[in-house]
């Protein structure tokens, strides 16, 4: 909240920034002369002082006596149309800026935004600036420094060309901000970037809150989601192999989304190309790569090329045995499975969306349950 | 080095864990309103914690439940309260978690109604149908053995 008094002869002008930008973070007091405002300058110690007056003489005298008194609080003159000279004259005393009325409320309330509260936002104290990269600290750790502290401040987030940024008020998480994200998927797409850089400044947000979890369920959110990434990025190929998608597929098929992804890998691409260029959450890719190599959509420069023969051996087979085969086609035993499962394989999308939200039970040792269950047996 | 079975622990309302689970030292789950767990030592080496966890307006918490549930053998309900949260409950549970669910219900002073866990729920064999007596001191004791008798024989 800023605080601003206003020197103006008519109360009016008061009532015109009471009454239209009550909903500013600005507080607005007022007194008829200077000299009435002198005495209470000092008690409330405002941000800014506005002197208002039509009359260019009284508010040029004004001014002389404001400075005449050395006040060092920053002042704006609001006045009506003024010559160049006078203007002039307003600007050589100090004055932050002129402003003319009458002036349209939208426009005023700009100047305000602008002039006022930015100045605030800009004069919080202890603006330190860390700097850091996060192959060192990731964005955990970085939650937790700034709870352990109870820092407020703005992190700014840098990996290659993905930029984010998250805000903290007095040690909690408040908003993120990454790509078109939701402030929380932000949070926990940013808490897996392992390369780059991070700059920590110190001051308060500027945007309102918007996320209301508690820092701890923030960090499980993150690490539940970098889990899951390793896990995914531990059953694909390795990172640095090249892919092509399979010849096979009917890009017709596919949602412009998939389209688009899979083309990605048109001319050959490592799966640490595709992650360095993808701004979206990375989990629900790796997902749909997990698939698409089950279903062999992605596969090896080998299998690219032995898939591509056969195809060709395929067109040059005359068009008279085509025909019979593809007559017989259904009464056939299915002997080519893969190509089968990758032509119909979208009737499956039901199931890809449940396994994506389905946890699966990772408790395997059923020997270790039998021998709680000896030692429950006993104690009961 | 201590091995450790984690167990949550799903209720309607907070009120019962005083209620059936007051004879065991409980403790609170730092940042988890209305979340409590229970340690049971069972020798020097092994040692079982059970999480007592809200049931919230029928839904799950993931971020606590998606670390806990799938490292979890099987995770026990609590059969009290108002019947369509559980029912309720339990939608959620089976589309998002594989764990076996063990439903236990206090075998005197209750009129929960268990037509739909007796229809639907332990229709899956991986889960069960435990009852108990509330007043028993040993309670969680007898609970976990016939539910990790059962998980041993899955």
């Amino acid at each position: 909240m800023q605080d601003v008094f206003i020197v103006s002869t008519e109360e009016e002008q008061f009532n015109l920034f009471y009454g239209n930008f009550r909903h500013l973070p600005i507080h607005f007091s007022w007194a008829k002369d200077l000299d009435s405002a002198i005495k209470y300058l000092e008690l409330e110690n405002p941000a800014f002082v506005f002197l208002i007056s039509d009359d260019i003489d009284l508010l040029l005298n004004w001014v002389e006596k404001y400075n005449h008194l050395k006040i060092k609080i920053p002042f704006l003159c609001f006045t009506g149309y003024t010559h160049t000279k006078q203007s002039k004259e307003l600007w050589a005393a100090g004055a932050i800026d002129i402003i003319f009325l009458p002036m349209n409320i939208k426009e005023l309330e700009y100047t305000l935004k602008t002039l006022v509260i930015a100045i605030e936002v800009d004069k919080t104290p202890g603006l330190d600036i860390v700097e850091g990269r996060l192959e060192d600290f990731n964005l955990v750790h970085l939650i937790q420094t700034f709870e352990e502290g109870k820092k407020s401040g703005i992190l700014l987030m840098e990996d290659g060309i993905k930029k984010g940024e998250v805000e903290f008020l007095n040690g909690q998480v408040v908003n993120a901000v990454y790509s078109n994200r939701d402030p929380l998927e932000a949070v926990t797409i940013m808490s897996a970037w392992k390369k780059g850089h991070f700059k920590a400044k110190q001051g308060k947000p500027t945007r309102r809150k918007r996320i209301a979890l508690a820092n701890q369920q923030v960090i499980m959110e993150c690490l539940n989601y970098i889990s899951i990434q390793e896990k995914l990025l531990n059953s694909l190929p390795t990172k640095n192999k090249m892919l092509f998608p399979s010849p096979l597929i009917n890009f017709e098929e596919l949602s412009p989304r998939d389209r688009n992804q899979l083309l990605s890998f048109k001319d050959g691409n490592t799966l640490e190309g595709v992650m360095e260029m993808f701004t979206g959450n990375l989990n629900q890719l790796l997902r749909k790569m997990d698939k698409w190599s089950e279903k062999k959509w992605l596969v090896e420069k080998t299998e690219y090329n032995a898939i591509l023969k056969k195809m060709d051996a395929e067109e040059n087979k005359s068009s008279f045995k085509r025909m019979l085969e593809k007559m017989f086609e259904k009464a056939k035993p299915s002997n080519d499975a893969g190509n089968f499962e990758a032509k119909y394989s979208y009737l499956e999308k039901t199931d890809v969306v449940q396994t994506v939200t389905k946890k699966s039970s990772q408790f395997k040792n059923y020997k270790r349950v039998g021998e709680f269950l000896n030692l429950v047996e006993e104690a009961e | 080095m201590i091995e450790v079975l984690e167990i949550p622990v799903f209720v309607t309302n907070p009120s019962f864990n005083e209620k059936y689970f007051g004879g065991y030292p409980q403790l609170s789950l730092p940042g988890y309103q209305n979340s409590q767990y229970i340690t049971l030592e069972l020798d020097k080496n092994s040692m079982v914690i059970i999480y007592l966890m809200e049931i919230k307006d029928s839904q799950i918490n993931t971020a606590l439940c998606d670390r806990i549930i799938p490292l979890s053998p099987f995770c026990m309900m609590l059969l009290d309260g108002e019947t369509f949260v559980v029912n309720n409950f339990h939608e959620i549970y089976k589309e998002r978690y594989e764990s076996p669910l063990i439903c236990i219900y206090p075998n005197k002073d209750s009129d929960f109604d268990l037509t739909y866990v007796k229809n639907v729920v332990i229709q899956n064999n991986k889960n069960l149908l435990i009852d108990f007596d509330p007043d028993d001191k040993q309670l969680l004791q007898s609970i976990l053995a016939k539910a990790l008798k059962h998980i041993f024989e899955l």
